[in-house]
């Protein structure tokens, strides 16, 4: 028996992992005016930020192609894959699920696919945990079990740094949310079984950094941990650095910068959190 | 590009009886261009006032890499053009609207597989599985959406193909009927007719269609995408009546498109106004921001009345004239300007069994802050001009909620709020703010869902996070807190104490700036009177800058009188 886990390029899995643990990427696309990239493919995520105030429009993204996840299933199950695991983001926020859905369905291979209810390394921690439970001879279902247990655990906080972006992008309930401030804030956002919330409104980053740190602190100890930055690698070294020793957490956190699938969405800056809580 | 050889179109002579693999290519080829030419209208109907509706471009993708599948192939098999065709639009699709129209093209392919030509019943039977295919494409299947839209032109199908058997008159029948159950979406949906909008998906698909339409009519070349004729085809959209071009001019060659935000606009208004400028006209959103797109002689038009009501961001203007003449798909010649990024500011309304809040504050501009916060109530008022008891009686009273918070941001007005608290029967806590950037913060701990006396002793904590600096004009002579004041020099205050005084405001600024704590601070507020230029606060914010490098500084009209400037600093 043997178990493929494949997950999409937002689940922010690290590329190394992804190999070592022979996890399948599809990419996401990003599409750009009318052009059309896909992410991680066509274009990096170090090209793509750093483009990123010049392009003449602000980019959207869109789930992967229902044709691209059955060519993968399919691609696996001619390989020895005898059951195929497919963990993506959010049914709640992305298409990307429904597509692997229809994609499932078009396939001649055996497959499950599976809403992680997060997005970012909130999905990608769950991907890992899959991988690693794949690996030690697990069925598709005993995994699925597994994750199931885990999602309501699982959560991913974000520091947004400006509100442009997510003003932009349309996944967020500007009133109700109560961001409609004409005052700079900060939100510290939090993503939890498929639900945003602003679980608080702050005027300034160092504030707001201390204050997403004392939140995350109230959900841990922490069985995986990982710190996210949208394109500011040295915000997130300094976010490491301030809670070095604070956390208690299985894994050693680690660092990952966000997709920009997900973080045209976030905005520059952004930085955060992804973890799952140690069982009670 | 591939050929256009006529022997390959539609007759438009005679009856079209047969549709072969050929003549489907050019019909999905018709029916791209002609989303290709109208997808921004497609975009702008976006349920939010946000500039980035995507629906048209994931539509016009998912088509483009359709037809990408099949512009070179030669085969007259129309089940094996249909599965092409099919297999192109599920791989590009993307977004939700894509992945559906994807769905629709597997629907037709399958029911039309093995067919060397296809007559109007098997296209009658093929429009039935593309709706099925479609619905199953979707794990909550909505009414008011695109499914309706094609479930309504495949029932019409089945029923035109009992009295013809013309493929154009058919697909006319469709069309129509499409176009019917498009402008009843926003019945259906709520939402949409909250926005004033179609369904943006099915827009698209009635778009590809009258694409299609069009080029089995004669009315629509593949060669330029452009129409051949004065088509007669009405659109369904809201007030899109075409200016289709006569000898290749444009009546309107410009499309203009920016995001308004002010106050208090009237909508309906708006769209009117903008709707005698040109045509295409595409506005909506609230009283607090409106998109607006048209298409226009004079771009200068739209913009200015735009600038009249309120500030514009996320300005497009196209010439839509010279995309025509270029090649149909190249490289748009956006000219694309964003000069404010001010973020949106609509008023939440408060439900029963929520917290609202009621804030004492002088001056309009002061007042739309709070508002954006999150206050149901403003009570005009502050340092010379207490609010009556009564008013702020009034205020509580006027709420649709029994849990009620109040804000006096002065302190000369904490009794007239308790006053008001005591005489009313609802649930009341006065939080006592003793300035205006106190109230701010407060208003960021405030959820409307909470425990009242939780969320009241959140937001009393928030008031300490912020230091207060108010700077106005000395009234008499005096000496207080050991300061010397002489009459009409310029005085200046933290969190209530006097501090500063002198004829010069950079000095008073200075010693301001110093009694609120700023080298510990990262950020701080201006807000500006009404006797001051936004100019002459722009030079208090350089100033401030140029003393505390290291913090920000965000300059905001509070239109207070009396007081040149409040600043908060945190």
């Amino acid at each position: 028996m043997t178990v493929k886990i494949v997950a999409d390029s937002a689940c922010d899995v690290p590329e190394h992992l992804a190999q070592e643990l022979g996890i399948t990427i599809v990419p996401v696309y990003i599409n750009v005016g009318e052009q059309s990239y896909l992410e991680g493919v066509e274009i990096t995520r170090e090209e793509f930020y750093r483009n990123l105030s010049s392009y003449p429009v602000y980019p959207t993204t869109a789930a992967p192609a229902v044709g691209a996840f059955t060519a993968v299933y399919n691609d696996l199950a001619a390989a020895g894959a005898t059951e195929i695991l497919s963990i993506h983001i959010a049914s709640s926020l992305s298409a990307t699920y429904n597509a692997a859905r229809l994609g499932a369905d078009a396939a001649d291979a055996e497959v499950t696919v599976f809403d992680s209810e997060q997005i970012t390394m909130g999905s990608g921690l769950l991907v890992l945990a899959a991988a690693e439970a794949a690996a030690a001879g697990q069925s598709a279902a005993e995994i699925v079990a597994l994750l199931q247990e885990r999602v309501p655990r699982t959560r991913v906080f974000g520091m947004i740094n400006t509100l442009e972006a997510l003003r932009r992008s349309g996944r967020v309930n500007w009133a109700e949310f109560g961001l409609g401030t004409l005052l700079q804030i900060k939100p510290v956002m939090m993503i939890c079984q498929g639900e945003i919330s602003v679980a608080a409104r702050i005027r300034t980053r160092k504030k707001a950094l201390s204050h997403t740190i004392e939140m995350v602190q109230s959900f841990g100890p922490f069985e995986r941990l990982a710190i996210l930055h949208v394109n500011a690698p040295e915000a997130a070294e300094e976010l490491r650095q301030m809670t070095a020793g604070v956390f208690s957490t299985a894994h050693p956190p680690m660092i990952m910068g966000i997709t920009p699938a997900i973080g045209t969405h976030l905005g520059l800056g952004t930085v955060g959190f992804a973890s799952i809580s140690a069982q009670d | 590009m591939t050929q256009n050889s006529s022997s390959d179109a539609p007759p438009t002579d005679r009856k079209w009886l047969q549709c072969n693999g050929q003549q489907l290519r050019k019909m999905a080829h018709a029916g791209l261009l002609w989303l290709e030419q109208n997808h921004e209208k497609v975009n702008a109907l976006n349920v939010f006032p946000v500039p980035d509706g995507d629906t048209g471009t994931n539509m016009l993708l998912t088509m483009r890499s359709a037809y990408k599948q099949i512009q070179d192939n030669h085969t007259t098999h129309v089940g094996k053009m249909a599965g092409d065709l099919s297999y192109g639009a599920l791989m590009g699709a993307r977004g939700n609207s894509g992945v559906i129209l994807s769905q629709i093209w597997r629907g037709l392919a399958k029911s039309l597989k093995g067919k060397e030509t296809f007559n109007a019943d098997d296209l009658a039977d093929a429009l039935q599985q593309a709706a099925d295919t479609a619905y199953g494409g979707v794990m909550k299947p909505v009414e008011g959406t695109i499914l309706t839209v094609i479930r309504a032109g495949a029932d019409e199908a089945s029923n035109a193909v009992l009295i013809t058997k013309d493929l154009r008159f058919l697909l006319a029948r469709v069309l129509e009927r499409c176009e019917q159950a498009l402008e009843k979406t926003p019945d259906l949906l709520p939402v949409l007719k909250q926005a004033g909008v179609v369904d943006s998906g099915g827009q698209g698909l009635v778009y590809i269609l009258e694409g299609m339409l069009r080029y089995a009519k004669g009315q629509l070349s593949l060669e330029s995408g452009a129409p051949t004729a004065v088509a007669s085809l009405a659109v369904a959209a809201p007030a899109q009546a075409h200016a289709v071009p006569e000898g290749g001019e444009l009546e309107n060659p410009y499309d203009v498109q920016f995001i308004l935000m002010g106050e208090n606009l009237d909508v309906a208004e708006v769209r009117q106004r903008i709707d005698a400028m040109g045509d295409s006209t595409v506005v909506v959103g609230d009283e607090t921001t409106i998109k607006v797109h048209i298409h226009v002689k004079n771009p200068g038009e739209p913009l200015s009345y735009g600038i009249s009501l309120g500030r514009i961001t996320d300005v497009v203007v196209e010439n839509m004239q010279l995309q025509m003449e270029e090649i149909v798909g190249g490289p748009a010649t956006a000219v694309s300007g964003n000069g404010f990024s001010a973020p949106l500011a609509p008023v939440t309304a408060v439900e029963p069994g929520q917290i609202a809040v009621i804030a004492v504050a002088p001056g309009k501009g002061l007042a739309s802050i709070f508002k954006s916060l999150g206050v149901a109530r403003v009570v005009d008022g502050g340092q010379t001009n207490n609010p009556s008891t009564e008013e702020i009686f009034q205020a509580i009273q006027s709420v649709p909620t029994d849990k009620v918070i109040i804000l006096p941001n002065n302190k000369n007005i904490f009794l007239a709020s308790e006053a008001a608290r005591d005489l009313s029967p609802k649930q009341v806590k006065v939080i006592t703010t003793r300035t205006i950037p106190q109230g701010f913060n407060a208003m960021l701990y405030h959820q409307p869902d909470g425990d009242l006396a939780a969320v009241a002793a959140a937001m009393t904590d928030a008031i300490e996070q912020v230091a207060t600096g108010e700077i106005t004009r000395a009234t008499r002579s005096v000496t207080l807190d050991g300061v010397e004041v002489n009459e009409g020099e310029i005085i200046g205050l933290v969190n209530g104490r006097l501090c500063a005084s002198g004829p010069l405001l950079p000095d008073v600024l200075e010693q301001v700036l110093a009694a609120m704590e700023m080298e510990e601070r990262e950020l701080v507020s201006l807000y500006y009177g009404q006797d001051v230029t936004l100019e002459e606060s722009d030079q208090v914010a350089a100033q401030i800058q140029t003393l505390y490098p290291d913090a920000e500084v965000e300059v905001l009209p509070g239109g207070q009188a009396h007081y040149f400037y409040i600043l908060g600093a945190e």
